[in-house]
């Protein structure tokens, strides 16, 4: 064999390696982004995409003017600020107050325990979380109850508590886990900056402060440029696992409600049409967050 | 590292220590409470105030769980899932990677940006609804294999892991007259067999967590993942009834609904929580190869 049938030979194989790939991309990724044009379609499920009626802006206009889609809206943007101001926080703390605890072995275990919720579904925490609240037999009431002789709230059907509910759960789950990126840097910084630090004087509390978070903010930065460009998505496993009717008004966010109106009332164009504003805005966000990254850290995405 | 012995120190370590325990403690109790009320008897759930030891001890709930064909039903269908789907996307990201790190590959650069166009761009959900309902996915098991085959991310980091291979070594393998196959199985699996590993783990336990396409892609109860129908038994009232009817009728060794939920919810985590100490440190070096990568 010459080296140019060799050549085919080893192309036809890689090909062959690729072509699940190819394939399942091109038929549960880049037919649906063509599907999206039935946001612009009445679409109707038997007629399919070239027999549907083409509407223009009209699915955009009707959600604009919907008072129910601003809630959602809203909704889902007061979450995301929270998840900001605490979720996104708590781990970089988590991280800074792990590192003082100097028991090698006492900080093995509580990263062994703190990782572990990240492990489990959303049906689980939720459910042990129903189960903590329960205004029965939860945990939480009994406490209340026992200690400040409270009577027993029902935590899951008070509209003023979802929000709170969703932003421990979240952090409950995921601040160990998010918290081992930080450990990684933290582990990485030059020791001998301790030691200069310490002869100077600083005390573990500066050292924390001057040089172990300027270590950890390229890589807050980005997770936070990440976050940001996130705001209009949700996660939707944790808000539908968390809410219920009863509080709906202030839970459903933009992932739920596309689910709750798109498949189980069948506006498919309606709602491909939220889907696409919203990966548009998720697309503007991106890029403006990295441009200002880049101007105020020198620091972006890409 | 220097001991620090300053009074202010002091009180800083009492306040994280205590700090720490009491997180941890917040992460254990759930667990320790379901697991009481799961053991308890009827009458002191009923009570309702079980902390985390069981009152009334007794595997009633646990029984009846294993001998619900629902539910047995669900486990089977959870676990053939969880090994065909984390075979299949591990095997074809590793070929996909390897084939895009290969330097031969006419037309790389077009295929590596089409794979990659779609960790940025989506149809959404409704449309790839869509897609698997009008080619008669849904409610088959289809429907929970097909769409997750390609990995991006996997995709990428088997690519760059290959790209750092010594390049020498492939080269003599290609000389030796090696197939691009027996290249891949005999010389490349090996070396990135950490890295196999720990998306092995990862995707594994992703799978066995798996209840959103159960949701919008099966209607057949029969198709339902265990975790699927761990919701289920946890927010439909009729659904612990099928599991705990007879104990109700007879009056006797009754079941308390929240036995079997706790109980159910108990069985669902024990695989993860069972292998989670042996393969900590594989969760732990996928999650920083994402960072680094991604």
């Amino acid at each position: 064999m010459n080296k140019r049938t060799i050549r085919v030979k080893t192309n036809v194989t890689l090909y062959l390696l690729l072509a699940p790939t190819i394939l399942s991309l091109f038929v549960f990724n880049y037919i649906p982004m063509y599907g999206v044009i039935i946001s612009f379609q009445d679409y109707s499920i038997y007629r399919g995409i070239t027999g549907s009626d083409w509407v223009g802006l009209k699915h955009f206009l009707y959600f604009f003017n919907d008072s129910k889609f601003w809630s959602v809206m809203r909704n889902t943007l007061i979450l995301n600020f929270y998840d900001l101001v605490f979720g996104f926080t708590s781990p970089i703390i988590f991280a800074l107050l792990a590192n003082e605890i100097l028991k090698n072995r006492m900080k093995r275990i509580v990263q062994t325990i703190s990782y572990m919720p990240h492990f489990l579904s959303w049906i689980v925490v939720a459910g042990l979380a129903h189960q903590m609240l329960s205004p029965t037999d939860g945990l939480i009431n009994l406490l209340l109850q026992s200690v400040f002789g409270m009577d027993p709230v029902y935590f899951m059907a008070e509209r003023g508590m979802f929000r709170t509910i969703a932003v421990l759960t979240e952090i409950w789950k995921s601040v160990g886990w998010s918290a081992i990126l930080y450990f990684a840097i933290i582990a990485g910084v030059d020791s001998s900056l301790y030691e200069a630090a310490s002869i100077d004087g600083a005390n573990r509390f500066r050292q924390a402060l001057h040089i172990t978070l300027p270590a950890m903010v390229p890589m807050i930065t980005l997770l936070l440029l990440l976050q940001l460009a996130n705001m209009f998505g949700i996660g939707f496993e944790r808000v539908f696992m968390l809410q219920n009717p009863l509080v709906y008004d202030v839970s459903e966010v933009i992932s739920t409600y596309i689910y709750r109106i798109g498949l189980e009332r069948s506006q498919y164009s309606l709602t491909t049409a939220i889907g696409l504003m919203q990966s548009l805005l998720a697309f503007v966000l991106l890029i403006t967050s990295n441009r200002l990254s880049k101007k105020l850290t020198g620091m972006g995405l890409y | 590292m220097v001991e620090y012995r300053s009074t202010s120190r002091m009180i800083f370590n009492v306040f994280n220590y205590s700090f720490f325990t009491l997180f941890c403690l917040t992460i254990l109790i759930p667990f320790f409470n379901a697991i009481a009320i799961s053991l308890s008897s009827y009458g002191e759930v009923a009570q309702g105030n079980i902390f985390i030891w069981p009152k009334g001890f007794n595997l009633d709930a646990y029984a009846k769980l294993a001998a619900n064909s629902g539910f047995i039903r669900a486990t089977l269908n959870t676990v053939f899932l969880t090994v065909v789907n984390t075979i299949l996307v591990i095997m074809c990201s590793l070929f996909a990677g390897f084939a895009l790190s290969n330097k031969h590959l006419v037309g790389k650069k077009i295929i590596f940006t089409y794979i990659l166009i779609t960790m940025f761009f989506s149809g959404g959900l409704i449309p790839t609804y869509l897609v698997v309902n009008t080619l008669g996915l849904t409610n088959t098991y289809w429907a929970l294999i097909l769409p997750g085959v390609a990995n991006v991310f996997y995709i990428i980091v088997f690519k760059n892991v290959i790209d750092q291979l010594p390049q020498e070594l492939l080269e003599s393998a290609e000389m030796d007259g090696a197939g691009e196959a027996t290249t891949l199985l005999r010389i490349v699996l090996p070396l990135v067999l950490p890295m196999t590993a720990a998306f092995t783990v990862f995707s594994a336990v992703a799978y066995w967590n798996e209840w959103f396409n159960v949701l919008i892609y099966i209607r057949d109860k029969g198709l339902w993942t265990l975790q699927y129908y761990l919701r289920s038994i946890l927010l439909d009232t009729s659904t612990v009834s099928s599991i705990t009817q007879g104990a109700l009728v007879q009056g006797q060794d009754r079941i308390h609904p929240q036995n079997i939920k706790m109980a159910a919810l108990m069985l669902t985590v024990l695989p993860i929580i069972a292998i989670y100490p042996f393969v900590q440190k594989y969760f732990i070096h996928g999650q920083l190869v994402g960072a680094v990568k991604g």
